[in-house]
């Protein structure tokens, strides 16, 4: 019987480590240019509407008048198309399929105040639909969506085992973002951890809208959860107080 | 490397690059629901060395638990002598036999069972194919070797494929040597997500130990035994792993509250109750994150240093199999493979101690009629081994600020 002598174990290894680094390197240049990181992320937050139906200036100017009401996003400042049609030059148009749809970049200037269900009820009713909203520029961040209906503790349950069993069943990766899902049924909150998001990157929030709305739940609002006070739900928690009032009595 | 110097790396390693720590998410959930007392595990001025009294009050059991094994272990023989010759001497048959086993397997000597020796060689199977089932877990979950450090969806379908490849090379036996150096060579890239990461994967490189050291043409033959040398290096890589392991919870301490928020389980267990007895309830979630650290950093320098390996070994059978079955369920499945490379250890009658030179000092005292200098021996090796082994990094540790891990 032939051994591998420790040389080559040594070389494969090397060879490995070469290539694995090289693989992601080429794969993922942004991981190893943090410099270009910081300044990407300095841009702030961006929300990115994937509209199927914006053909033309009048169709954005119907969706900037669905979004102007919104808090936390600069309706007033979002940039559409940079060759939009005008509605004149649309009639006469003989535009292919591709070029009906566009979408509208926004400005977030407070993540925990953009309400997604808002937003997209908001453009409903100027008769738009998001096909996607893209969510950029947030590293770390949940989703908590408010649903009335989570009445006993099966909903509860269900609702992780579903949202896990439509992660797993994403084909084309869906909610590839998704890190875990959780419920605090007293709050009537589902909370959605997103992974690590990376610059560049973004997280379609659609995919968790139509996750819950494929397991039965109509959500009364989605927002973003941003800052770590956010970790300390213990008021939602059984028979305990706040965190505080918890380690005052503690410490009494 | 020479395995008396392991747990000086250790400490070197973690102590180095306290600042260099990745947010990496966990399938476990580990968020923290409550907020912990950061001065506990910091600089405490006017307690004894700075330490917080109930932190010393753990890990002074720790110290004691560990200097009484070691005393025990290092009169092992004379302990088997006396067994053998005073409690056994009047049984016969069945129950003689029964208890001289018993006393083999406690002691680390063989045990010469046809069933004990069956269930080694199929624990080695296991633990020779385990880690193929941990990949295809992984790949299916988008993650790289652990569950718990997902890919980047850029690079995803082509680390999914490379450990699809791996399986299969692991699950039919084929060029283990390259799959061993597969398992190095991606363990060192799993640095690119920082150190605490790579810390955590040590114990997947155990089993690369016994894929470099099989033949090329591994396929044509049944390994279901391990030499001498690969079962020392199993233990020193696996019990190392989890020495680091149970040091990194007390480093990183918020994500060990977190897990335990989040599976308040895993706080009723009767051993760490042992560890943590007299301590203030107040701090009782601080107060179990050292316990448990500083029983799972007993638990790996026990099994790397071959001290009652198979009773540690037991022992962390039975937390694993706890964790997956009982307080973590599904999510933490993997936990399959360290039971198999727990396992292989533990029914394994090769085992062996790295302290055995304190053994044969004792012994070599014991013939020449020094009794003082025999128990002196053994008492001050074994009280310098539990204070290197525990206060070491407890109070290192006081002046590294993690509030912000």
């Amino acid at each position: 019987m032939k051994f591998a002598s420790a040389k080559q174990i040594v070389i494969l290894v090397i060879v490995i480590i070469v290539f694995c680094y090289a693989f992601d390197y080429y794969k993922n240049p942004q991981i190893w240019h943090k410099d270009a990181m910081a300044v990407s992320s300095e841009k702030g937050a961006h929300l990115v509407l994937w509209i199927n139906h914006l053909c033309c200036s009048d169709c954005l100017s119907d969706a900037r008048k669905a979004l102007a009401a919104l808090p936390g996003i600069d309706a007033a400042s979002a940039s559409g198309p940079k060759e939009l049609l005008t509605r004149e030059q649309a009639d006469q148009s003989g535009a292919t399929l591709p070029q009906y749809g566009n979408s509208i970049d926004l400005v977030v200037s407070d993540p925990e105040k953009v309400d997604f269900v808002a937003m997209d009820k908001a453009l409903r009713e100027q008769g738009l639909v998001a096909g996607r909203m893209e969510l950029s520029g947030v590293e770390h961040f949940r989703l908590a969506a408010k649903v009335e209906h989570l009445c006993c503790g099966m909903c509860a349950r269900s609702t992780q085992e579903r949202v896990g069993f439509l992660k797993a069943r994403a084909q084309s990766g869906q909610l590839r973002w998704l890190d875990s899902v959780s419920v605090d049924a007293k709050a009537k909150t589902i909370i959605a951890d997103a992974r690590y998001l990376q610059a560049g990157k973004s997280v379609d929030v659609t995919e968790f809208l139509g996750a819950l709305n494929d397991i039965g739940y109509a959500p009364q609002s989605v927002q973003v959860l941003v800052h770590e006070e956010t970790k300390f739900v213990s008021e939602n928690r059984e028979g305990q107080g706040s965190p505080l009032e918890m380690l005052a009595t503690a410490e009494n | 490397m020479r395995p008396s110097r392991l747990p000086f790396i250790s400490a070197t390693v973690l102590a180095l690059f306290p600042a260099a720590v990745y947010a990496h998410e966990r399938f476990v959930r580990h968020d923290l629901k409550f907020p912990l007392h950061e001065a506990y595990f910091g600089r405490n001025p006017g307690a004894f060395l700075g330490i917080q009294p109930d932190m010393m009050r753990i890990a002074t059991i720790s110290f004691l638990v560990l200097t009484a094994f070691l005393i025990i272990f290092f009169f092992r023989q004379d302990l088997d002598v006396f067994i053998s010759h005073r409690v056994l001497a009047k049984l016969r048959g069945p129950a003689q036999r029964g208890l001289h086993h018993l006393a083999n397997f406690l002691t680390d000597e063989p045990v010469r069972l046809p069933w004990f020796h069956a269930i080694g060689e199929w624990a080695v199977v296991l633990f020779l194919r385990s880690p193929a089932l941990v990949l295809m877990y992984s790949a299916t979950n988008d993650s790289l070797v652990m569950p718990s450090y997902p890919l980047e969806p850029t690079s995803a379908y082509f680390f999914k494929f490379f450990q699809v490849f791996l399986a299969i090379l692991m699950l039919t036996q084929t060029a283990l040597p390259l799959a061993g150096a597969l398992v190095i060579g991606t363990w060192i890239y799993l640095w690119r997500w920082g150190w605490m990461v790579a810390a955590d994967a040590i114990p997947v490189v155990t089993v690369a130990v016994l894929y470099i050291t099989s033949p090329w043409q591994s396929y044509k033959i049944a390994i279901t035994e391990m030499t001498e040398t690969q079962l020392r290096w199993v233990r020193l890589v696996l019990g190392f792993g989890f020495f680091a392991l149970g040091w990194l919870k007390i480093y990183n301490y918020h994500l060990t509250a977190g897990v335990a928020d989040n599976y308040p389980s895993v706080m009723d267990d009767p051993m760490i109750g042992f560890f943590a007895m007299g301590t203030n309830p107040v701090f009782r979630r601080e107060n179990w994150i050292i316990a448990f650290a500083l029983a799972e950093v007993l638990s790996g320098f026990m099994l790397m240093m071959g001290i009652f390996t198979r009773v540690w070994g037991t022992l962390m059978l039975w937390v694993f199999t706890k964790l997956m079955l009982v307080d973590f369920g599904w999510d933490e499945i993997p936990h399959i493979y360290p039971i198999a490379a727990t396992l292989a250890v533990v029914f394994s009658n090769k085992a062996r101690s790295e302290f055995s030179i304190i053994e044969e000092i004792q012994r070599k005292a014991g013939r020449e009629g020094r009794s003082v200098f025999r128990l002196a021996s053994v008492l001050v090796a074994s009280l310098a081994i539990s204070v290197v082994a525990v206060y070491m990094l407890v109070y290192a540790f006081t002046f590294i600020n993690r509030t912000n891990l």
